[in-house]
């Protein structure tokens, strides 16, 4: 029991990762990156790798986090500054496309299309807690995953750039007025999402292998943690992802696998129809 | 009467080019072409089938929907599973087909309906991601995983089709179904549509119902899917879930806007391409993912309708080359021409209504009233609440307490649609123009008060031509009412701001209102519109209608106003008529901001 | 209006003159003449889920093309071989053959697909051209000489494996209960299909745990099994997952349980992925070719297999793969060989089917079994397979312990 529930927390700390990626563009752009999927699943073809290569850890995460940045930045100058003001749902069909170019990208450069990652911290595949059996790579995801989340809560609350990006989710305009270099937030803002994407693909990865098509479930399954959780809120990000992972791996467990991906629709549809801001999102009036 | 002669003539020679290259291309298999050319052909259509439902709800929905793989992938099992179990004919499989892509389409938009966008699409796209979850639990009919074989040759109606024949039954389908669809989509269910895109709120205030509409267009959505289903399942006699996958949804996506999401032939041009480009090389294969996706990005970036949709543009720009006149035509034309005769004449009543958003209060204990045939004018300075009253009046919000109706009817629990239906038109700061004709514009103001039913308006039969001539005679009486006739066949977002205000007046006429709510609507205007304005609303007024009219030209309040009431932080101020209003000291001191002696002089 | 009516005359002028353009490219199609090129066309995926398997099975293919040509041929004609992309789709796959059908280069042998989505698809067309197809299909619905009487299976049906599979446990301290976990794909569903009889009749209950094929984590699964607690544990799993599955049962506490991994899931560098401890009771089921041979027991076709496929460059997987590549051409060739008059489908079908096919040496591999009019698919071979824990390679084929 402990250990599905371990597997299902971790299985969710991937989705609240995925979650907050989109919150962190979300924000500044008001366009969420479907991408996102995308760039986890590429870093993960790199840690695999550089792992082959023989570059040692510290200098994987930079690589990962120099190209998780500037991926990311291309995608906003080419794919998501343009359409943003239109507000039509391009930005649905343009970060869709960026998502199937990194997908087609990777195909290219790979000769194996599912790859198994290593760990780099240690061999072992599983280790005893709290009674239950869990792989270490699952931890230090989990830790990271309640780590991130609230930290980035944090920023968006208590700091006064995090409280600037916030008044840009609100109102871009009024936020240019009152001084806040919306441009050059935006772009950042994507480039902290694709670094965020990248460089935690060494901890997901050993969980979920380098496959390419886990890159369109991880972004549909990380978008229904988002929507469930609220967007825009982090903490919803974190609760609703742990709460989707663990009742996923539960109903497997105790019910049927194959009921899997059926249970965490249900509970999407759930959500949404009786929640619909999601769990500890923002009402929002109608404009007209 | 030429006009309706001239276009009854063009529409017969348009089906009769239609069924000719129809029966073309039908009979092409049958002499002499080459089989796998006939193939390719076939496949096509089953693309451009499924890409015409994504365009339905897409290109002139609005809403991005992926559900087409899934449904699609129903159609082909219903078919296995009818034609192996039971019946094998092809018109049965088809019709049972079509009703499963019916639910489903309609089932898939649920989710989306008070969100839309991004939570149809991720719903939609779940959807697919669960064909092979559903294939698999019901194995027993679908084979599972490996697929299902086996699936007998076509028959039809006790007839086995051959390869051939089945191809030109493939051609006939297809082209009937297009044809359905241009005659929905060219009619004012299509304009319906085409407002929905345009703004949902828009939709509202003249009464179209947000959601059944687009569930009406989720699930005729699904009809072509499911069709090309069917006969994707006879195709080849198999049916495998790898087919149904989320990669084949992007191939969709990328095909439809290539052909024009908007543009009915645009989804048989972007299937052929798609279909043809990646048979020709294998090389294309590889970089086949990053084609589409720079496909998409390029094309959602400058390519907004595509490649007809390009054709659409540089019309719509060349139209606009011709800058039509400003409405000095002096017809003044009588009340009864104005086809208000059928609204009955209520006032619109609010009581205590207060409105707070966020701590906010923005109304507070707001009662005010207008009679039939009376004009009330509603000022106050910027932040008043003026906009926001009159949004609580429509339904766009709901009142924190109050109450409001019309007559009798107490509207406060309605939506905009209800309160529009029952007699509530507005205008709106910014007039909101879908991309129609003038004469179409006004029309989708009586998509309620003349109802075609979807079957008729599919089939073009006798019952929808006279309700489309009757509109059609109501909106030219409204034109004519308001000077704009000569423009009625000109595309609206082409016209100047003066001529689309006056439009929308005229449609906020033509769904025969018992209270109009007019939105600033002489912002903008010069000298001569507005006299013009004038000249109509009062014809409005002698037909006892009531109308609020909220105003910055006090000029204008003054000619027309029998009453005026001034709204300040959210309180009225003073119900007076406009010469009073003028030279009340706390009106003054709202506007001015220092307070005024009674002798007009400022301290 | 008449703008509109215009554009659509150009759109449909436009549609039909494409359609004649292509109609014109591909003419009718030229019977293979006595003296001509015979001609072999590989379908299958070079992009998509299954390219490297694919790879593996083109490659091999080529190499007995190459082969054949170097030693004169099938009766002294030249073999020409023809490779087009299906991208693991079905639907392109008939589209390929279909497109072949018609053309000048009307194959003799098709080799349809690598799976047997492919195959299903592909052998109503066979029929209805009477050309010859062979393809590793091992799904029973395509082993039906009555409806494809042109198609045979080169694959081992799954019921051997699993066969040979019971009968190494019985070997090897037996079971009362052996938990079955496969993923709810093809493969799976005909693991569990098979291997309810096979099992029976050794005496052994079984219960099948089936898992989502794209599942990230299938702990629950195995802990599931466990509950049943079995005395061993039959896995079968396609490459990708074989990693999950190995991952999944170290986490749910089951290094120790003796397993069975099928022939599908062996096919990876289990030396590579799984570790000592994973691997200390885990027996890989092996089918022949993939087993090291000491270069003294190999036969000559083997060991001319072997060099033709490393002269072509580094194998991806064990030279199992590419056997099969070579067997999709060797035994219709051997079969062709034999054929009095001109060699079309119906004459190699007879060859195929008889006893005189068996002698030929038919079946290169070492497959005991054989075709025959009721039976399109090798069958009844237990003794083809090895079991054994993986300790590494050598020349690319698997060392066991």
């Amino acid at each position: 029991m402990i250990t599905t529930i371990l597997s299902g927390l971790a299985l969710g700390s991937v989705y609240t990762l995925v979650a907050v990626g989109f919150n962190l563009t979300w924000l500044t752009t008001k366009a969420v990156n479907f991408a996102q999927g995308g760039f986890m699943v590429a870093g993960m073809f790199l840690t695999v790798y550089c792992y082959h290569q023989g570059i040692p850890v510290a200098p994987t995460f930079l690589l990962l986090a120099l190209v998780g940045s500037l991926v990311a930045v291309v995608e906003y100058l080419v794919a998501v500054r343009p359409v943003m003001i239109r507000g039509e749902h391009s930005e649905l069909v343009t970060t869709v496309g960026a998502l199937t170019v990194i997908e087609g990208v990777i195909l290219l450069l790979v000769t194996e299309e599912a790859e198994r990652v290593p760990f780099f911290a240690t061999d072992t595949p599983v280790v005893s807690f709290m009674g239950g059996r869990v792989a270490p790579s699952d931890l230090v995801l989990i830790v990271l995953a309640i780590v991130i989340a609230l930290s980035v809560h944090l920023w968006t609350t208590r700091t006064r750039t995090g409280l600037a990006a916030m008044a840009l989710a609100e109102d871009r305009e009024a936020a240019t007025l009152v001084g806040v270099n919306t441009r050059w937030f935006s772009l950042l803002s994507f480039a902290a999402s694709g670094v965020l994407g990248f460089a935690i693909a060494p901890i997901v990865g050993p969980k979920t292998f380098a496959i390419v098509t886990l890159a369109a479930v991880l972004s549909i399954k990380g978008f229904v943690v988002l929507a469930v959780g609220g967007v825009g809120s982090n903490l919803g990000a974190l609760i609703g992802g742990i709460g989707v992972g663990t009742i996923e791996l539960l109903v497997a467990r105790f019910l049927s696998a194959d009921l899997q991906n059926l249970s965490v629709f249900v509970v999407f549809i759930t959500v949404m129809l009786l929640r619909p801001r999601g769990l500890f999102g923002q009402q929002s009036e109608r404009y007209v | 009467m030429l006009r309706d002669i001239t276009a009854r003539l063009t529409e017969g020679y348009r089906l009769g080019f239609w069924l000719l290259a129809t029966a073309v291309v039908a009979a092409a298999p049958h002499v002499g072409l080459n089989p796998s050319v006939t193939r390719q052909l076939v496949l096509i259509a089953f693309l451009s089938l499924v890409v015409s439902g994504l365009n339905l709800s897409f290109g002139y929905a609005g809403e991005l929907s992926f559900a087409q793989p899934a449904i699609y992938a129903v159609g082909a099992y219903v078919t296995a599973a009818v034609s192996m179990h039971w019946v094998n004919d092809l018109a049965v499989s088809l019709v049972i087909s079509m009703l499963g892509g019916l639910l489903l389409g309609f089932i898939s938009g649920i989710p989306g309906l008070r969100l839309g966008g991004w939570v149809l699409a991720i719903s939609s796209l779940y959807l697919v991601l669960l064909v092979p979850d559903a294939v698999n639990a019901l194995k027993r009919w679908t084979g599972g995983f490996q697929g299902i074989g086996g699936i007998p040759q076509p028959e039809l109606f006790g007839v086995l089709l051959s390869p051939t024949a089945f191809a030109s039954v493939v051609v006939v389908i297809t082209s009937a179904w297009f044809l359905v669809l241009r005659n929905l989509v060219k009619s004012p269910f299509g304009h319906s549509l085409a407002v929905l895109r345009e703004s949902s709120v828009l939709a509202s205030s003249l009464g179209i119902s947000v959601y059944s509409t687009k569930l009406r267009a989720y699930a005729l959505s699904g009809l072509p899917a499911a069709m090309a289903g069917t006969l994707f399942a006879y195709l080849d006699g198999f049916v495998a879930p790898d087919t149904f996958s989320v990669s084949l949804a992007i191939v969709i996506l990328a095909a439809s806007i290539l052909g024009g999401s908007r543009s009915v032939l645009g989804a048989f041009v972007g299937a052929a391409l798609l279909q043809l480009g990646p048979m020709r090389s294998t090389a294309f294969g590889e970089y086949a993912f990053i084609a589409y996706g720079l496909f998409l990005i390029v094309a959602g970036v400058a390519l907004r309708r595509g490649l007809a949709g390009l054709r659409e543009d540089l019309v719509a720009r060349w139209g606009s080359q011709r800058r039509t006149e400003p409405s000095v035509v002096d017809t003044s034309a009588s009340p009864a021409e104005l086809g208000l005769l059928e609204a009955p004449q209520v006032p619109l009543t609010i009581e205590g209504v207060s409105k707070s958003f966020g701590g906010n209060a923005v109304l507070r204990d707001v009662s005010c009233s207008v009679e039939p045939g009376e004009v009330v004018a509603l000022i106050g300075p910027n932040g008043s609440g003026k906009t926001t009253l009159l949004n609580v009046i429509s339904g766009y919000y709901k009142v924190d307490e109050g109450k409001i109706s019309i007559g009798a009817t107490d509207m406060t629990s309605m939506s905009t649609h209800q309160r529009a239906r029952r007699g509530i038109a507005r205008t709106f700061q910014t007039p909101t123009v879908p991309p129609l004709t003038v004469e179409e514009v006004v029309t989708t103001a009586r998509l309620q008060t003349d109802r075609h039913s979807l079957l008729a308006t599919a089939l073009r039969l006798p019952s929808y031509r006279r309700a489309l001539a009757e509109t059609r005679r109501v909106a030219r009486s409204l034109l004519d009412a308001v000077g704009l006739r000569p423009f009625a066949d000109e595309p609206a977002q082409a016209l100047p701001l003066g001529t689309r205000r006056m439009l929308e007046l005229s449609r906020s006429l033509a769904g025969a209102p018992s209270v109009v709510l007019l939105d600033e609507i002489a912002s903008g205007l010069d000298g001569e519109e507005i006299e013009e304005l004038s000249r109509i609303v009062r014809a409005i007024r002698a037909q006892g209608v009531s109308v609020l009219l909220v105003e910055h030209n006090f000029s204008l309040v003054r000619e027309l106003a029998d009453r005026v009431i001034v709204l300040s932080r959210g309180e009225i101020v003073v119900v007076d008529t406009p010469e009073a209003v003028a030279e009340h000291p706390e009106v003054l001191r709202h506007y001015l901001g220092a307070p005024v002696l009674e002798n007009g002089e400022s301290e | 209006m008449r703008r509109t009516i215009c554009a659509r005359a150009g759109a449909a002028g436009a549609a039909l003159s494409l359609m004649m353009v292509l109609g014109a490219c591909g003419g009718g199609s030229e019977s293979a003449d006595g003296d001509g090129p015979l001609h072999v066309l590989y379908v299958g995926p070079k992009t998509g889920a299954l390219s490297v398997t694919g790879d593996a099975i083109e490659r091999g293919a080529k190499a007995a093309v190459d082969e054949l040509n170097a030693n004169g041929g099938v009766q002294g004609r030249k073999v020409e071989l023809t490779e087009v992309d299906d991208q693991s789709d079905p639907t392109r796959a008939v589209s390929a053959v279909q497109d072949a059908v018609q053309g000048d280069k009307k194959p003799d042998l098709i080799i349809a697909g690598v799976s047997s989505n492919e195959a299903l698809a592909v052998a109503p067309l066979l029929t209805r051209s009477k050309i010859i197809g062979i393809a590793s299909a091992a799904s029973p619905a395509v082993n039906d000489p009555e409806k494809y009487p042109y198609f045979f299976s080169q694959a081992f049906p799954t019921t051997d494996s699993i066969a040979a599979g019971a009968e190494f446990i019985q070997e090897n301290g037996g079971a009362k209960r052996v938990a079955l976990i496969a993923a709810s794909d093809a493969i799976g569903d005909a693991t569990e299909a098979s291997s309810s009889e096979a099992f029976k009749a050794a005496g052994i209950s079984t219960r099948a745990f089936r898992f989502d094929p794209k599942a990230v984590d299938i702990t629950p699964v195995f802990q599931k099994a466990a509950s049943f607690k079995p005395d061993w544990i039959y896995m079968e799993g396609s490459g990708g997952q074989t990693a999950v599955l190995l991952d999944s049962r170290t986490k749910a506490g089951l290094d120790e349980m003796p397993t069975v991994l099928g022939p599908t899931g062996s096919s990876l560098p289990l030396h590579e992925i799984a570790t000592d401890a994973q691997r200390e009771n885990l027996y890989a089921t092996l089918p022949p070719n993939s087993v090291y041979v000491d270069p003294a027991d190999r036969t000559d076709e083997f060991s001319a297999f072997l060099k033709r496929i490393n002269d072509q460059g580094k194998l991806a997987t064990t030279p199992y793969m590419y056997s099969v590549g070579w067997d999709n051409v060797m035994i219709w060739a051997k079969a062709a060989e034999k054929v009095d008059g001109d060699i079309t489908g119906d004459a190699v079908k007879k060859i195929l089917e008889s006893e005189e096919g068996k002698e030929a040496g038919a079946q290169f591999p070492v497959y005991s079994g054989a075709y025959t009019p009721d039976n399109h698919m090798h069958s009844g071979a237990n003794g083809d397979f090895t079991f054994g824990r993986v300790t590494g390679l050598k020349e690319d084929a698997v060392v066991i312990k």
